[in-house]
């Protein structure tokens, strides 16, 4: 369409209306400040990143420090007997109908460092039971979970069975906290019922734990002397 | 009586029929920025008043969140974030997870700061305008990083607080916290178009987002150069950093233009506008932050995030356009001047006679004497 206004006169740069910036300025400033801001967090973030690197679970088993304040959890449902240390443990889903028990795992200052949940189903393949119940992680809490290994000789309740470990961070729903985790899960089959142990917990890489869960006594404790249905 | 092409009014006038104002021959009214050429079309929803070769209804981010760029800037913010986005797609295929993640998350940031230069949105007081909308926007991003992380306690499935708190109550304060600098500048009476509270809502939300996900990323920052998994690491990093940007600079920019078109002395006028605008800014975030509760899996965050800035872009959009048609006023036609959207040679008037793009739409270094009303 034929405009009734002349063009200007003046060219777009350095006179009459100008732009500020050309084309290839914004696009220099552009890339220049990103490249520049880019290196040096990186450089400073990869300076003062931890370079210890532990054992991981092939280190040797921690002495372990007998439970303390001991309570027990016994599922009615299931028929399955936690017993946790009240110190070291919370119960978060007390239910003793319901499929599953929920423990928070808190440090000395009751901040939630680790949680473990165990839950109970009819009997069932243990690898498919432990692959399904990553889904059980909420993606928005739990992101960047990569596999780290097969748990060697996992075990529930000293019945053997399937286990994977991961590594993970956790962020909260807005997006802001962020810590790096493990994840480990595992489930062992005895008689008709299937138990699925999944926990996570912080890390500390300067510590030999396996998958360098801050919280694997108290979680130990549990795995260990929880027992399944007798009879 | 001489030739309108030339600026002074007079000759080549035609009657406006929406708003009666004798007007300079045009494809549209330099008064009211109606289109002359066609009746009943004064919301003219087809011609974007900050950018009338788009309609009004249309996800863009360029000219939805930078709208004093003159038309042929655009294309050049448009491939730089292209680019940028390329960029971090690149990264995130090699699990350099840490530079992807800052790529991604300062590519909107420093494309605004090009933008208020560029524009001059800040007038003669950058160092003020930087403060209280950058600088404070980066200040509340960390004490929202700290009180997210006291505030919310993980689950397997979810938080120990629950839906209530993590859905609803942190995505309030973090929203209450963006907005809190540009208030500020509401008191200064240089500051009374809507197009200014939405540039300073933008730059403090981007500024917000910007250290926050830093913060937030950290353990990222300090794990090895090259880890993670690749797909899972796009998806949370566009959805943290490019995604996010454009949510919270969407959120923040359209409440405080709603707020600021009906501030006191400011010329909006009562109606749906502001509320629809307040409530879609919050409304967004709540919204974002019950699904982030109970997302199945990161792809289906990214898409909602997405489609929930896309959305929010039009809306962005609704309340521009609305204020930029009503903030106009009266004007008579002044000398000619280049407009800065079309570069034609055209009367100075509120709206350009010859592409009808707002005049309060263009840089404010780029506005002729007397150009605003």
């Amino acid at each position: 369409m034929n405009s009734p206004f002349p063009n200007s006169p003046f060219p777009m740069y350095g006179g009459g209306y100008s732009s500020r910036m050309s084309h290839r300025s914004i696009i220099g400033s552009a890339a220049g400040i990103i490249s520049l801001v880019v290196t040096v967090v990186t450089f400073v973030a990869v300076r003062v990143a931890s370079s210890a690197q532990g054992c991981g679970f092939f280190c040797a088993p921690a002495s372990s420090q007998p439970v303390s304040n001991a309570e027990q959890f016994v599922n009615t449902k299931w028929g399955f007997v936690i017993d946790y240390g009240g110190s070291q443990l919370t119960i978060n889903q007390p239910d003793p109908t319901s499929d599953s028990a929920d423990f928070l795992a808190e440090d000395q200052n009751g901040n939630t460092v680790g949680e473990i949940v165990i839950t109970a189903m009819q009997a069932t393949n243990t690898q498919q039971a432990v692959k399904s119940a990553l889904s059980d992680f909420s993606s928005d809490q739990f992101q960047d979970i990569t596999p780290v290994e097969a748990v060697p000789g996992a075990e529930v309740g000293l019945i053997p069975g399937d286990g994977e470990g991961y590594a993970a961070n956790v962020v909260s729903t807005d997006g802001s906290a962020d810590d790096p985790v493990g994840i480990v899960i595992m489930a062992s089959t005895h008689g008709n019922v299937t138990l699925v142990a999944e926990m996570w917990s912080e890390t500390d890489t300067s510590g030999d734990a396996p998958f360098y869960l801050v919280t694997d006594q108290s979680f130990d404790h549990v795995l260990t002397d929880l027992r399944f249905r007798t009879g | 009586v001489s030739d309108v092409r030339t600026g002074d009014a007079g000759a080549s006038t035609v009657g406006c029929a929406h708003c009666g104002a004798q007007v300079p021959f045009g494809a549209f009214c330099g008064n009211c920025g109606a289109p002359l050429n066609r009746a009943g079309a004064v919301d003219r929803r087809s011609s974007y008043a900050a950018a009338p070769h788009e309609p009004v209804a249309l996800s863009s981010v360029i000219t939805t969140l930078f709208p004093h760029l003159p038309h042929r800037q655009v294309h050049v913010f448009r491939e730089v974030l292209v680019a940028g986005v390329g960029i971090v797609l690149l990264l995130a295929a090699l699990r350099l997870v840490a530079p992807a993640t800052l790529v991604s998350v300062l590519l909107l940031p420093v494309l605004y700061l090009l933008y208020l230069y560029e524009s001059q949105v800040y007038e003669d007081e950058p160092v003020r305008v930087l403060l209280l909308t950058v600088i404070s926007g980066a200040v509340f991003g960390f004490l929202f990083f700290l009180i997210a992380t006291r505030l919310s306690t993980p689950l397997i499935s979810g938080t120990v607080q629950g839906p209530l708190v993590s859905g609803v109550l942190l995505p309030v304060i973090a929203q209450a916290l963006m907005l809190a600098g540009p208030l500020v500048l509401l008191t200064r009476a240089k500051f009374d178009e809507t197009l200014d509270g939405l540039a300073f809502g933008a730059a403090a939300a981007l500024g917000f987002t910007l250290v926050n996900v830093i913060a937030g990323s950290w353990s990222f920052f300090t794990a090895p150069l090259v880890h993670g998994i690749a797909t899972d690491d796009v998806l949370r990093i566009l959805r943290s950093g490019v995604v996010a940007s454009v949510v919270n600079a969407g959120t923040t920019g359209v409440i405080a233009a709603a707020i600021w078109r009906r501030a006191p002395g400011h010329r909006g006028r009562p109606g749906w506008v502001t509320p629809v605008g307040v409530a879609a800014g919050f409304g967004v975030q709540v919204a974002l932050g019950i699904a982030g509760y109970y997302a199945p899996n990161p792809l289906f965050f990214l898409v909602l995030w997405t489609a929930a800035g896309a959305a929010l872009l039009v809306v962005v959009r609704v309340v521009l356009h609305t204020a930029l048609l009503e903030e106009a006023g009266e004007h008579l036609a002044g000398p000619a001047t280049p407009c800065s959207e079309c570069h034609h040679l055209v009367p100075t008037m509120a709206f350009c006679p010859n592409c009808g793009a707002a005049r309060l739409a263009a840089p404010k270094h780029a506005r002729p004497a007397g150009a605003t009303p």
